[in-house]
């Protein structure tokens, strides 16, 4: 096979698994924008303190440690409990002092409230991403 | 075996008939679909036993035959019931689920991923996207000027306003086109569909009834009426309210408007569904764009009751 032919082949293969397996942002019950603003991505890691497995959205709550040291509690939007249900996830995926880390988006107005995009637990185990992929395709 | 079976293609949702080709093949087969229970096992023992879908055509390898004959009701029309997800543009696979690496996921994109247009199919009828009902037209959908302000006017404030976004009833092309599926069941003089997404039933008479003619109250989902022409359903829905959103970008939906569908199950798994809206308040023209639906088996639908935990509208940004 010619170099070209194998770069090709590689960015083909690269596309594809890059693709299948890139989350898109939560949908913010198809108002994502008015909620939050991608220009204000994030990342914070803090104990989780409550899962909401209920409509329209899951909802997790942390206790992340801020400037000052205090912990503050932040609020984080999952996808449709229904479609992270078909996905395999379940109400007992994410429990009470599980430690995460979460990327996503800050709400434009309010303090603390989040999108989460992707969650990984200490041990670097993935829990709901990819949770809204497909509400955009 | 049967279980198996019914295990790998809710996983997979590949329902592709293969052909046996020889052991090897066979041999092959045989240890991936293992090893696709076997990932599957934790996550498939946290949901609730699937049921298998009664009466479904199977291929000699014992796959779901999903390009098999279309099922008829005993009074002789075709049968449209069963639990209907739209045509994904790619499978939901294992990767999404419990067990995927993590380390292969990057970070969200700070933009947004722009959704493709969709191909036109050989039929030149334009898809719908979920939201863009034009978005297979070269130059959009004919907007009367009103229109094409108030749909400006709704993108401007981010959809805060969409029907979905505020757990309203969202309109027929919100609804064939929402990621969450829904069931059709079907008597000889009415079809109802349940919409898994915000709860939406809707109901469509197929006794002969015309459409009501004495200024009826308008409904978010109008006043659906059906008549078979030949395998094809076609409903007629009148009667709807004046603030439709005919997608999550508000292409507008005025009480003029006049939905006609044509529904076709084209084979045993999949069903097209024509659409042309009429409405001379928001569009100059008449227009039509197309559905495609596949069917979902040994599955239910969840409950949704939107407004249970619904926190999001608080945090909208009203300027």
């Amino acid at each position: 096979m010619k170099p070209e032919s194998l770069l090709v082949l590689a960015v083909g293969v690269g596309l594809v698994i890059g693709w299948t397996f890139t989350p898109s942002p939560v949908l913010a019950h198809h108002a994502f924008a008015a909620e939050f603003s991608r220009d204000l991505p994030l990342e914070l890691t803090g104990a989780v303190t409550r899962l909401e497995w209920m409509n329209p959205h899951a909802r997790f709550y942390i206790n992340v440690e801020d400037e000052d040291g205090e912990l503050v509690e932040w609020d984080f939007e999952l996808s449709i409990p229904n479609g992270l249900m078909r996905r395999g996830w379940t109400r007992n995926s994410l429990k009470e002092g599980d430690v995460v880390t979460v990327t996503g988006f800050r709400a434009k107005n309010a303090p603390n409230v989040g999108n989460a995009s992707t969650v990984v637990l200490a041990d670097g185990t993935r829990v709901f991403a990819g949770s809204s992929a497909d509400d955009e395709n | 075996m049967r279980s198996v079976a019914v295990e790998s293609r809710y996983l997979t949702h590949s329902y592709q008939r293969e052909a046996p080709e020889g052991e090897m093949k066979t041999l092959l087969r045989t240890v991936g679909l293992i090893a696709v229970v076997a990932v599957a096992a934790p996550s498939l023992m946290a949901q609730w036993p699937d049921y298998p879908t009664r009466n479904v055509p199977m291929t000699p390898d014992g796959e779901p035959d999903l390009e098999g004959s279309v099922p008829r009701t005993y009074w002789g029309t075709v049968d449209f019931s069963g639990i209907w997800e739209r045509q994904r543009r790619r499978p939901q696979g294992a990767g999404d689920g419990p067990g995927a690496d993590a380390t292969a996921v990057p970070a969200a994109p700070a933009t947004p991923p722009e959704p493709a247009a969709p191909a036109v199919p050989e039929d030149g009828i334009p898809n719908a996207t979920f939201f863009d009902i034009g978005a297979g037209f070269e130059n959009g959908v004919p907007y009367t000027p009103w229109a094409a302000e108030v749909r400006d006017q709704r993108m401007a404030d981010n959809m805060k306003d969409n029907p979905d976004a505020n757990c309203l009833p969202m309109g027929h092309m919100q609804f064939h086109l929402h990621p969450q599926p829904r069931r059709i069941v079907q008597s000889e003089d009415i079809m109802v569909i349940i919409y898994e997404g915000n709860a939406g039933i809707r109901e469509i008479f197929l006794d002969g009834r015309p459409s009501p003619d004495n200024d009826p109250q308008p409904w978010w989902y109008g006043y659906s009426t059906g008549e078979w022409d030949g395998d094809t359903l076609v409903v007629t829905t009148t009667g709807f309210r004046d603030d439709g959103w005919l997608d999550v970008n508000g292409s507008p939906l005025t009480e003029q408007g006049k939905i006609v569908e044509r529904l076709t199950r084209t084979d045993f798994g999949h069903m097209e569904i024509v659409v042309t809206i009429e409405d001379p308040m928001a569009y100059t023209e008449p227009f039509t764009v197309k559905v495609n639906h596949q069917i979902m088996l040994d599955t239910a639908l969840i409950e949704f009751i939107c407004i249970e935990n619904e926190k999001s509208v608080r945090f909208f940004d009203q300027d």
